[in-house]
């Protein structure tokens, strides 16, 4: 079941192609997207994402061409991401931005937050409740701690929310940019687990994954995408994408 | 349990002193001359920073909030009564009538600044709106004030959408000067517009009428004479209590989280759904709209409006009240409202001085306590911890 | 054709004043990235200074009596933009020095609110000061030419600007400091790791744009022969137009964007019907589709903003 395919995404950078022509497919699965540094990897999430619009090539989300849409209708669309330097809203609580993950399920309009209807109450305590029975999945601590600012909050932790945020809204495609990032040895472990048990809860959410450590990338991916300049240059399982040759020159160094 | 109950207790009674003693400092201020109020003020504020270095504040924080409902019905019956505690003494009333007028644009205000961070220095063009629309509307087609308010909010609202239309593309620097370039265009379209009444502005505003009683006469109750100013002064309090919960309730809404997000980092905001033009553009035409209707309230008031009511230095004194108060805190922008109002309209008497010092006051609350008399707080929803059904939400309604 | 041309010069005239303000605000934003709001108040004041000078002290007159009169009123000038120079100075220590690595808002206000200060103490504490004053006549007012009626007075604002921007463009090119005002310009954090005293150079940026915004504030004087104790709001705010029409934080660009202003309003006054009241509207909107459409100002670079 093919969730998202990019047919020769390409973006151009005042002549330098970030991303070069990638076909790219997921379906039900977890997709390592691994390449150098500088090859493309971010970009062609934020391609994904809407936050760059391609320069050609098309993306394809559940079977609907999505190329060119802002970031908030493809948030709304169902692709959830992280970013790679942990972005929350440092300055608003744990809470808030767990309920800023469910912005685009809600539906109170603007005169609704005036007047207030049951139906608006309803809407806010059932977002609250999802975003502690997410929550509880990572860290039962954080709920105790939802009126912290995330600026008191440790890197794993503000790393698990922003995970919670990206899935709180239920998204059939999440996307994480080096999620184990500045996490030491032990809460990478930690982090590893987490991913799994989105997967385990949820098998509708597909992800792709942009990781450095190998240990990790092996560990919980089905299937790995190798990227070099902005090219695609191998696809397939961890094991045997390790052993190509052009993989090897490319990333591991030969 | 009695431990419980009594602890409830003191907390509702802590709230009930807190809130009685700001109606009290907001009094003493308002009626005492400039120096007293200065030290009032300073007073008020040593309170504050001493109670967030020993940390005491946070109690009161949470026992207002907490006990928000009797917080308000004593800073209601406050100003009910404020009429007879005056005793009719018109000036003061007007001032207060100022604040209330003011405090509402503030409010909408700071939807912009406070809530999304976009600079705004053109509320007085919005303010200018409301007022003009009414009363052209009242003086030249003899509509009814009430219609006026109503059409004020409206166009105040639509021009609020196309000065906004700026903070879509640009922000910061840009951001200001442009919506100063509007400001400054919007006071010369109205000093070079004849038909709005140019330099001279639009004498001859009728007031409001309610079943063939005019607010312009005199009230009595209970044998006394309160001036005309009675009247507005309940109408603006009643459009302020109103434009409050409002605000707070957008404040506690979706809404104002978006725009808290944009506020803090716009990528994030976009990727987690939130359309960033038409929130901005809500932040604007809603602020607008406020501006709009205490314009209209403004020009029935006072029965003259000219362009000076609606220039620059009318924009900037409303980001100073917002300023004042404490960005994106309801209460804290009522309170900066009422009190620059209060100090502006005391320094009157120093005529030539007035501006100077207005421009000192500014310079060292900058300097002094940047983030306002009552500084952002964080946004609390009322949950009570359940152990047998998890957790169990209540959401209340906001108040000021 | 002779009004046409006559109105260019006008033109040309008055934005050269809007250029040196826009100037000062371009000079301040590249070192320091904080819009200087009160760079219109500044100028105005060494205009008041100036016909201080003249009128109460008789500076003047006494100079006169050694020096021809060129030289005097050069030597009065460079009092006049030294004294600026220095309030500049202290205006930096007072109301932006404590909002550095603090909300852009907060410098902007507490700027403008300096601004609307020494307006106040102009209009309170100069003789008169709320009324109009006479600006003395220091250049030459005779007639260069009869075509087009240009006066020594127009050529010699125009020079003047022309000498002080090459002035200032050797000063930043080929003095060690002018090249570190430029470094700062580019990269704060790296000029400051390779050596370079920041808050020596932030000093003397603000003495240098506070000297070329006190020239500017003699040159609109003389422009229009009179000055009011609040013609800086309006003239700052000209100024600040200048500089972002010409990309803010770029000197050059601030020229450019000064006359681009400045032909707009005469250009709309003298050739609209009824277009004289509009004048500033249409430099404003002029301003405002600018920015909107082209913020990296006429002579900038499109950045691409890093995610």
């Amino acid at each position: 079941m093919e969730v998202l395919r990019t047919e020769a995404l390409t973006i151009n950078f005042g002549g330098l192609k970030a991303v070069d022509g990638v076909d790219f497919i997921i379906g039900d699965e977890i997709v390592g997207l691994i390449g150098p540094n500088g090859s493309g990897k971010t970009t062609f999430l934020n391609l994904v994402s809407g936050i760059y619009k391609p320069t050609s090539g098309k993306i394809i989300f559940q079977q609907e061409d999505i190329t060119g849409a802002g970031p908030d209708a493809i948030r709304s669309k169902g692709i959830a991401r992280t970013f790679q330097t942990n972005r929350l809203c440092l300055h608003l609580t744990v809470l808030d931005n767990m309920l800023l993950g469910l912005y685009s399920q809600q539906k109170t309009a603007w005169w609704q937050a005036i007047f207030r209807p049951a139906y608006s109450r309803a809407e806010i305590k059932a977002g609250i409740e999802k975003c502690f029975h997410i929550l509880a999945h990572f860290n039962e601590e954080l709920i105790k701690r939802c009126y912290d600012p995330v600026t008191t909050i440790p890197l794993i932790d503000r790393r698990r929310i922003e995970i919670a945020r990206a899935i709180v809204g239920e998204p059939r495609l999440l996307l994480l940019d080096e999620p184990t990032a500045g996490l030491n040895a032990e809460e990478t472990m930690q982090m590893i687990r987490d991913i799994g048990k989105i997967r385990e809860d949820n098998r509708k959410i597909s992800i792709i994954i942009i990781e450095h450590d190998m240990a990790v990338i092996a560990r919980i991916t089905d299937r790995v995408v190798v990227l070099n300049a902005g090219k695609k240059i191998a696809e397939g399982l961890f094991s045997e994408v390790s052993k190509d040759e052009q993989v090897r020159t490319a990333y591991l160094g030969g | 349990m009695i431990n419980k109950a009594g602890a409830q207790l003191s907390r509702s009674l802590m709230a009930i002193a807190v809130s009685l003693g700001i109606c009290l400092i907001l009094y003493i201020a308002l009626v005492s001359p400039l120096p007293i109020t200065l030290l009032v003020l300073a007073i008020f504020l040593g309170l504050i920073v001493m109670g967030e270095r020993s940390g005491g504040i946070e109690k009161i924080y949470a026992a207002m909030e907490e006990h928000k409902g009797e917080a308000l019905v004593v800073a209601g019956i406050f100003a009910l009564l404020l009429p007879l505690l005056v005793s009719g003494n018109n000036y003061l009333l007007h001032v207060v009538v100022m604040g209330g007028i003011y405090s509402i644009i503030a409010l909408g205000l700071n939807f912009q600044l406070g809530s999304t961070g976009m600079v705004n220095f053109a509320p007085a063009a919005f303010y200018g709106t409301g007022a003009y629309t009414s009363a052209v509307l009242a003086v030249k087609f003899g509509i009814s004030p009430w219609v006026g308010i109503l059409c004020g909010l409206f166009m105040a609202a639509l021009l609020g959408i196309v000065f906004g239309f700026p903070a879509l593309k640009t922000r910061g620097y840009y951001l200001s000067l442009v919506t100063i370039a509007l400001q400054v265009i919007f006071t010369l379209m109205i000093i070079n517009t004849d038909w709005l009444g140019g330099p001279n502005g639009i004498p001859g505003i009728p007031g409001y009428e309610i079943f063939g009683f005019s607010f312009r006469r005199p009230l009595e109750i209970l044998g006394m004479r309160l001036p005309y100013q009675t009247n507005y002064f309940y109408l603006v309090f009643l459009l302020l209590s109103l434009a409050a919960l409002a605000a707070s309730r957008l404040y506690n809404s979706r809404i104002g989280l978006a725009w808290n997000a944009i506020e803090q980092d716009e990528i994030v905001a976009a990727t987690q759904g939130i359309n960033l033009t038409k929130i901005k553009l809500l932040a604007f035409s809603i602020g607008a709209a406020f501006a709009g209707v205490a314009g209209a309230l403004y020009a029935h008031y006072t029965s003259f409006i000219g362009n000076e009511d609606f220039d620059f230095n009318k924009s900037l004194v409303l980001i100073c009240m917002v300023l004042l108060g404490g960005m994106d805190n309801v209460a804290g922008v009522i309170l900066g409202s009422l009190l620059l109002t209060i100090i502006d309209e005391k320094l009157r008497d120093f005529a030539d001085y007035r501006m100077l010092m207005y421009a000192l006051i500014l310079i060292i609350i900058l300097i002094a306590r940047p983030q306002g008399l009552l500084p952002k707080r964080n946004r609390k929803y009322q949950i009570k911890q359940d152990n047998n059904e998890g957790y169990n939400v209540t959401v209340t309604a906001g108040g000021k | 054709m002779s009004l046409v041309l006559s109105q260019a010069i006008n033109a040309i005239m008055l934005g050269c004043t809007y250029s040196l303000v826009g100037i000062g605000f371009s000079l301040f934003f590249g070192v320091m990235d904080i819009v200087v709001f009160c760079a219109g108040d500044v100028a105005i004041f060494a205009a008041f200074s100036i016909t201080a000078l003249v009128s109460i002290v008789g500076l003047y007159a006494a100079l006169n009596l050694a020096l021809p009169p060129f030289l005097s009123t050069v030597l009065i000038v460079i009092a006049g933009a030294s004294l600026t120079g220095v309030l500049m100075l202290a205006l930096y220590r007072l109301v932006i020095k404590p909002f550095e690595n603090k909300s852009a808002l907060m410098p902007l206000l507490s700027t403008i609110a300096s601004g609307v200060a020494l307006r106040e103490l102009i209009g309170i504490f100069y003789p008169q000061g709320r009324n109009p004053q006479t600006f003395p006549q220091l250049l030459p007012g005779g007639a260069l030419s009869d075509f087009a009626m240009i006066s020594w007075r127009n050529l010699i604002i125009i020079v003047a600007t022309l000498l002080l921007v090459a002035l200032l463009y050797l000063f930043v090119n080929k003095t060690k400091i002018g090249l570190s005002i430029q470094a700062v310009s580019q990269n704060r954090e790296a000029a400051i790791m390779v050596g370079i005293n920041w808050q020596q150079v932030v000093l003397i940026t603000f003495l240098l744009g506070g000297f070329i915004l006190g020239i500017g504030g003699f040159l609109v004087a003389s422009y229009y022969d009179v000055v009011r104790f609040d013609m800086g709001s309006m003239y700052g705010l000209k100024g600040f137009c200048a500089a972002v029409v010409g990309g803010l934080g770029n000197v050059y660009g601030a020229i450019v964007g000064g006359l681009l202003i400045a032909f707009i309003e005469v250009f709309v006054s003298a050739f609209v019907p009824g277009g004289t009241a509009y004048a500033s509207v249409a430099a404003f909107l002029m301003v405002v589709l600018f920015i909107l459409f082209k913020p990296e100002g006429v002579i900038g670079e499109k950045t691409i903003e890093k995610v």
